[in-house]
């Protein structure tokens, strides 16, 4: 028996790791990951319908037309917001590390790339928001001109969204960049 | 019918032995190892469910190995690094192809040591693989590259060792 296999003796999994402790936190992880997400998509159909509810079909006569439009413009971005935070969820969730090492590295590269479709999918929900923010805010600030008021809202609201971009991409450049960029290395030497 | 857990604990104690030896390729410490070798086996238990049996369980879970190790690269991949000792498995195959009559000597395994940790993360990666001594076909399956290409890698590092080796350049 050589040293290494005398290593290997030595250093025995069970050793090494309490396997029963693991086993015990995988299949907590897995049940806490299945609970987690379906608690946040009840969540988030409990608040959709709450706000549906509140403000698009409550009767209470107080509440005009433009509180339900701005109403209806929230609740449909929460959808669009929803639809693609599940999207991102099962791409990201689905790594299939049995896959040979070309397929997960392309993968990677592929999933970890900075796409404009991306942004563009988030383009709805932003102008949903936009048009019920503009809506709701044009009611109450009563003491200047409609034109001034949808200017300052779009002066207040379109900064912040680029300010929030830019923070993504910043935060792209960090942690996702140099996943993409070892991943697209080790490609190019698979090729070479 | 055998349970996931069952088959998750059968399938982790009859392959033991080669993903230490995995860890203990690319890990440089004992705290390295432990933490792949957990990573390695959080990955077997995610991918447990979907192995339908169309590779060998061996390509399998070399595959799940490998790509972990590739994937702790991922993070700093341009450190990663090929750890072998005097002992280690086959370690004479990467000089020589008629390694049952060659050993190698204790002041050549600092070199060799030296010239391995140039060689990029794949190849690496592929060398981890000879050591192991997995045929080509089956290296072509868990890397996902066609087996005369792995042929030429294989055959192209060795190369490059071993002119390295004798003092000589190569390009």
């Amino acid at each position: 028996m050589n040293n290494q296999d005398q290593l290997t003796k030595n250093n025995e999994p069970n050793n090494f790791i309490d396997m029963d402790a693991l086993l015990l936190n995988l299949k907590n992880e897995d049940s806490r990951n299945l609970k987690l997400m379906k608690n946040f998509k009840w969540l988030y159909f409990g608040m959709i319908i709450f706000y549906t509810l509140l403000i698009i079909v409550n009767p209470d006569p107080e509440l005009e037309l433009h509180h339900r439009i701005s109403g209806l413009c929230y609740v449909l971005s929460f959808v669009f917001f929803w639809l693609i935070f599940r999207k991102y969820h099962k791409e990201f969730g689905q790594i299939d590390y049995s896959q040979p090492s070309s397929e997960m590295l392309a993968k990677a590269a592929d999933r970890y790339k900075m796409k404009v479709k991306n942004f563009l999918i988030l383009i709805p929900s932003l102008v949903l928001m936009d048009i019920g923010l503009t809506i709701s805010f044009t009611y109450r600030l009563t003491s200047l001109e409609m034109m001034h008021k949808i200017l300052l809202i779009q002066a207040i609201f379109i900064p912040v969204m680029l300010i929030s971009g830019f923070i993504g991409y910043l935060i792209w450049r960090k942690r996702q960049k140099p996943l993409r960029d070892g991943a697209l290395q080790m490609l190019k030497d698979l090729k070479d | 019918m055998v349970g996931k857990e069952e088959k998750f604990k059968l399938l982790v104690e009859d392959n033991k032995g080669k993903l230490l030896r995995i860890c203990r390729y690319y890990a440089p410490s004992i705290e390295d190892q432990k933490d792949m070798y957990q990573e390695i086996l959080i990955n077997i238990w995610k991918s447990l469910d979907s192995f339908r049996g169309e590779s060998k369980i061996d390509t399998w879970i070399y595959r799940i190995a490998v790509n972990t190790s590739l994937g702790f690269a991922g993070k700093q991949y341009k450190r990663m690094k090929l750890n072998v000792d005097i002992e280690t498995r086959n370690l004479s195959a990467i000089l020589i192809e008629d390694k049952d009559d060659y050993k190698i000597k204790e002041d050549q395994l600092q070199q060799l040591q030296t010239e391995l940790n140039q060689l990029n993360v794949i190849d690496k990666a592929l060398i981890g693989l000879v050591l192991e001594d997995i045929s080509t076909k089956e290296i072509a399956d868990i890397i996902g590259i066609t087996e005369p290409n792995v042929r030429v890698k294989i055959h192209r590092i060795k190369e490059t060792l071993r002119t390295k080796m004798k003092g000589g350049q190569h390009e």
